[in-house]
């Protein structure tokens, strides 16, 4: 009996010893592919690899984070404008879900802002002033969530970026987050071997798109 | 030890060496593979994305019976049985199925032109209305270069496809508006009294529209107000014209906001330097002001307030053709009140209900006369008033994912009365509409309308009841071809109504074939239609409903938002055939406000390095029958004025002034100063003949308008 009951406590905190390891191992390996990946394809992979991670953990809140950052990433890499409102309504429903999951998140707020700049690209003329507050909004909370978090900032700079001065956007305005963010990203300590880290990659695009 | 073994033999369970691997193709309907599809075993990790072929491979190390998932955006999600266990390789044909929505199935358009905030894809945007050259922020005008409508310079309204502008009438949030533009003037054309920043939708229906809509021969337009704005704002118009402010202020959760506006408008500046073809005896100056209020209430609920209220007044000279020593005398004193309310709330998943009340007056005090350098030398009065009192309820049913099943009523009371030497004429009428209108949706692909709309009149004493139908299939995701047909009946003007020994209702049946290819970029339309007119008033040689005619043709509509760099530009074409003999024609020719051709070019252009938008229009319409009096009556109407040509220049710069989002606006109609005819006006032994044109060749504009947006982040911030 001793025994049995030995077994069952072993048996069950190998399995989630090998569950938990499987998961980290998992995540890993896709968020390595993510630092490489830039093609439509490669960022659609990585979203359904996260997705099934996601729905296979149902609790965890990174899955569905990265899950809803890899499509938000493929509607803006995408030509065809009239997929992008599905795609944002897909990441849109991702992230809420991580939001339910881990909520006053930082990092969330950023895919949030990413969502709604992505509504804004299918029409700006008439869709600029209300998802761009609404963006706006979202990168204000995740500075206030987490004032250390580089993401915020660069997202900010990619946007000022493409926003007409007389709205607070242009170059020179673009330029002051970006630096904000750079300096962050260089201090920037992930809490874990799979929390976001991501920026670089946004930096440099920011910064040729400035030349 | 043994524990050591248990141990092993647990791991080798945990992570098995035995895998499967799962292959197979995923397409579409047609057969066509999909790329990017998720195939997966239900709640693991084990999964993959198809290629460019549609193929996909894994392996996994499950064991027994699960669940193989395919999902992908924009299609039915699948899911099939597999058993892990099995002996046979694992190979899935998966077929996939789009998934509908409303954004994907088909709508039905023969007629109408949309202009929706919502995310369908239509071939306006509210914007497109305020940005368009040569329009000046008025709606009416702007509607004026898609196809279908008349360039008519003289006076107001939407003349449609050999309609009148009578013919066309407006509608805010379901309910008739009286008097949509400012009182009319000899000669001039008059705005629409409604910003068009009050509206989130507008649909302009230049035929063969729904059931749930009546009393216009011709056309519809249908305007939606606004919902509940996104933040509290603030606003300040300066312009050569006069000056106007606004505020609205949305409450804290969001739930309701009230706003509210007050505009001077003089033209007294204006008139001192272009100069003006009337003899100005008092310059137009227009005080007003409006007020709403909004909320939610419910998870679905909304009530609506808007009133508007303007006083106006405009006097002026022009020359008497019989009398050449002096001039006649125009002077128009308005006031006009309009108010509407409206509740919409849906009960349940199957039901909704959108009710309205709302109440217009309107006077307009006229003296004509006779004027000789500006000394009145005889006048006369006249008094118009007239109120209109309507409430309107439509319930909708639900059926299915998307058919629905509308039925409502409605009620007007119209009171309008003419005092003029001495004696009043006054008439009431009390009008009552019932319809009933179902929208089917047989496939995603194809859809019918099918409505009857009966009504009566207490001034006509009778009941009418009109059938209209509309058919739209959709021959790819953006192509789609429309079919409508249907019976509009329209009360004659109330004057005629003593008059009329068999009284009745005019009536026109349309028949319209459409096609329509709209995507992100482009849109593509052409129509065809034939209408036919019937029971149209005669005044010569009696007042009878003895009146008919027709108007068919053909028109097109292109439009493209991509081939050139931020370039979006359309191009309108209008044929148009009619004839009718109505009034005192004395034999069946084309009216005076029927051009055959009509052309609209309309070019957009944001230059990002200025921070300017750039927009032209071009506008064409072939001559106009005008009515010569030395002419024998088989040749009536037989002479054409010169075609029409106008060129209108606009310009916006965005900026910021005293923290305030600024657009800065300049424009001009008529850039060219082309000669422009609208018709003659003859003395009445026909020796001497006038022009009718516009009060100046050109109409310069320049304006300033400011926004002060407040922003709520610190607020939404505070309550996380």
């Amino acid at each position: 009996m001793k025994k049995l009951l030995m077994l069952s406590i072993l048996l069950s905190s190998v399995m989630t010893w090998a569950q938990n390891e499987k998961y980290v191992k998992t995540m890993e390996q896709n968020i390595a592919k993510l630092d490489t990946a830039s093609t439509f394809a490669s960022y659609s992979t990585l979203a359904n690899n996260f997705e099934r991670i996601a729905k296979a953990e149902k609790t965890e809140w990174l899955p569905y984070y990265y899950a809803a950052y890899c499509n938000i990433l493929t509607a803006f890499m995408g030509r065809d404008m009239s997929k992008a409102d599905a795609i944002a309504d897909k990441a849109e429903a991702l992230i809420n879900k991580a939001d339910t999951l881990k909520s006053h998140n930082s990092e969330i707020m950023c895919v949030m802002s990413m969502v709604n700049s992505c509504r804004i690209m299918v029409d700006p003329q008439t869709r600029g002033m209300k998802y761009g507050m609404a963006s706006g909004q979202n990168l204000a909370m995740a500075k206030t969530y987490n004032p250390d978090n580089p993401r915020p900032y660069l997202l900010e700079a990619q946007s000022k970026l493409y926003t007409p001065e007389q709205w607070g956007g242009g170059k020179a305005a673009a330029k002051a987050s970006l630096e904000d963010g750079k300096k962050k990203l260089a201090n920037f300590k992930p809490e874990s071997s799979i929390s976001p880290k991501w920026g670089q990659k946004l930096v440099d695009m920011i910064e040729t798109q400035m030349k | 030890m043994r524990l050591i073994i248990i141990l092993f033999s647990l791991f080798s369970l945990v992570s098995s060496f035995a895998q499967q691997t799962i292959t197979g193709v995923v397409t579409d309907e047609k057969n066509l593979p999909l790329p990017g599809v998720n195939v997966y075993i239900k709640d693991t990790y084990d999964g993959a994305t198809t290629d460019d072929k549609g193929k996909f491979s894994f392996s996994s190390d499950e064991k027994g019976k699960h669940e193989l998932v395919s999902s992908f955006l924009g299609y039915e999600t699948i899911t099939q049985p597999i058993d892990m266990d099995s002996k046979q390789a694992l190979i899935f044909n998966i077929k996939l199925k789009e998934t509908v929505n409303e954004l994907s199935i088909v709508t039905i358009t023969a007629g109408s032109f949309e202009a929706s905030d919502e995310r369908k894809v239509t071939v306006l945007k509210p914007l497109d209305i305020v940005t368009t050259a040569g329009a000046n922020g008025d709606t009416y005008s702007a509607l004026k270069t898609l196809p279908g409508a008349q360039q008519i310079g003289e006076t107001e309204g939407l003349f449609v496809r050999g309609g009148t502008g009578a013919e066309t009438q407006t509608f805010i949030d379901g309910m008739l508006v009286d008097k949509p533009f400012f009182s009319s003037t000899p000669d001039i054309a008059q705005r629409g009294r409604f910003s068009p920043f009050l509206f989130k939708g507008t649909l302009f229906s230049t035929g063969g529209y729904s059931a749930l809509y009546g009393q216009g021969l011709s056309g519809a337009l249908i305007l939606e107000t606004l919902d509940i704005p996104e933040r509290s704002a603030s606003t300040l118009a300066l312009s050569s014209v006069g000056i106007g402010t606004s505020l609205f202020k949305l409450f804290d959760d969001k739930k309701a906001c009230i706003g509210g506006d007050i505009n001077y408008t003089d033209l007294t500046p204006y008139f001192a330097l272009v100069n003006q073809k009337q003899k100005i005896l008092e310059n137009p100056r227009f005080v007003g002001g409006s007020a709403f209020y909004r909320q939610k209430t419910g998870k679905t609920g909304m009530i609506k307030f808007y009133g508007y209220y303007n006083y106006g007044q405009f006097s002026y000279a022009f020359p008497n053709l019989d009398d050449p020593q002096n001039d006649q005398l125009f002077s128009l004193h308005n006031g006009d009140l309009y108010t509407n309310l409206s509740y919409k709330y849906a009960i349940g998943d199957k039901w909704s209900m959108q009710s309205g009340i709302s109440f217009s007056d309107n006077y307009d005090k006229l003296k004509f006369g006779a004027v000789n350098s500006g000394n009145i030398l005889n006048s006369f009065n006249v008094d118009n008033k007239s109120s209109l009192t309507q409430a309107r309820t439509v319930l909708t049913r639900y059926i299915g994912r998307f058919s629905s099943l509308r039925s409502g009523v409605e009620l007007q009371n119209r009171n309008s009365s003419t005092f003029f030497g001495g004696k009043d004429y006054s008439n009431t009428d009390l009008y009552s509409a019932l319809f009933s209108e179902a929208e089917v949706y047989i496939t995603t692909r194809i859809a019918a309308r099918i409505g009857l709309r009966a009504e009566h009149s207490s001034l006509v004493e009778k009941y009418n009841i009109a059938p209209r139908a509309s058919f739209a299939y959709k021959v790819s995701s953006k192509t789609s071809i429309s079919l409508a047909a249907g019976q509009f009946f329209q009360q004659p003007p109330a004057e005629y109504s003593y008059l009329l020994k068999d009284k009745g209702y005019s009536n026109a049946t349309h028949y319209i074939a459409n096609v329509q290819s709209v995507s992100n970029d482009y849109t593509f339309r052409s129509e065809l239609f034939y209408k036919k007119y019937s029971d149209l008033i005669k005044t010569a040689p009696d007042t009878a409903l003895s009146g008919s005619g027709y108007a068919q043709g053909i028109e097109f509509f292109w439009r493209d938002k991509r081939t050139l760099k931020f370039v979006d530009y359309w191009v309108s074409y209008s044929y148009l055939d009619t004839k009718r003999n109505w009034l005192d024609f004395p034999i069946s020719t084309t009216p005076s406000f029927a051009a055959d051709h009509t052309v609209n070019l309309v070019f957009k252009k944001f230059f990002t390095k200025i921070k300017t938008n750039l927009s032209a229009t071009y506008t064409f319409a072939s001559g106009r029958p005008y009515y010569n009096p030395n002419r024998p009556d088989n040749e009536y109407l037989k002479d054409r004025t010169a075609n029409y040509n106008a060129l209108g220049l606009s310009a916006s710069y965005l900026t910021t002034v005293a923290k305030a989002f600024t657009v800065i606006v300049f424009s001009v109609t008529n850039v060219t100063g082309a000669k422009q005819v609208f018709g003659y006006r003859y003395s009445t032994d026909g020796t001497i003949r006038s022009e009718i044109n516009p009060p100046a060749p050109r109409f310069f504009f320049i304006g300033m308008f400011m926004s002060w947006g407040i922003d709520r982040t610190q607020d939404v911030l505070d309550k996380n």
